[in-house]
């Protein structure tokens, strides 16, 4: 991993037009900005990775019973 | 001529390529998964399943989310619009995925990152919505 050193209201450029800057440094958090072409998408790790983790469960899902089809049939027809 | 994938959840499942979804950047954690068939009967309603064409024995479970939360509301950015040539919202339709425990009402959904598929040319796409108002485990059920 590539490694710097920077302070509030520095940079870095990754490429011609992806730019994440320190905007603010606190005892134990770090403000980011980041400026990227929308169609990069900007996560945070954790969320990305929980969602990951959830696809990879639902994958595995049981079958679904005929009692859970029956309360979400009602669930349907509440609305 | 029709098509065909075995060995699935539903056994072997005959298609068109007409009826292909292409989750054209993947799913999280299935990046190198792209071709799906949207499951759906009346025996599973109002569940749907997306099915993987590449590995058949993968599918995942969907439902509408508004049957959990009514008013929900998913914005796509531009940048998601974009990727699915998404020029008409009437166009989408917008599933959660669901994560099926033993008992129904361990049961969750995820909120926080619908499948949105335009039906205009079955591009597909999992959104991160921003924001934190929706979860990615919430109950399916609720009392």
């Amino acid at each position: 991993m590539l490694v710097f050193t920077r302070k509030s209201g520095e940079s870095l450029m990754i490429g011609d037009d992806i730019e994440v800057k320190v905007l603010s440094v606190g005892s134990d958090q770090v403000r980011v900005g980041i400026s990227a072409p929308r169609k990069i998408p900007v996560h945070r790790r954790e969320v990305y990775e929980a969602i990951a983790a959830q696809n990879l469960a639902a994958s595995r899902s049981e079958a679904p019973s005929a009692e859970l089809i029956r309360r979400l049939q009602q669930l349907g027809r509440q609305e | 001529m029709p098509l065909e994938v075995k060995d699935t959840r539903f056994g072997t499942i005959r298609y068109e390529e007409g009826d292909v979804i292409e989750v054209t950047d993947g799913l999280p954690g299935f990046r190198h998964l792209r071709r799906f068939l949207l499951i759906e009967s009346d025996e599973l309603a109002p569940l749907k399943f997306l099915q993987s064409l590449e590995e058949p024995f993968l599918s995942f479970p969907l439902i509408d989310p508004r049957i959990v939360v009514p008013d929900y509301r998913a914005e796509i950015d531009e940048t998601g619009r974009e990727g699915l040539e998404l020029e008409e919202p009437k166009n989408a339709l917008v599933y959660c995925i669901v994560t099926l425990a033993e008992r129904p009402e361990n049961s969750t959904a995820n909120l926080r990152a619908p499948l949105v598929i335009n039906t205009a040319n079955m591009r597909a796409g999992q959104f991160i919505l921003q924001g934190a108002e929706y979860s990615v485990t919430e109950p399916l059920l609720r009392s």
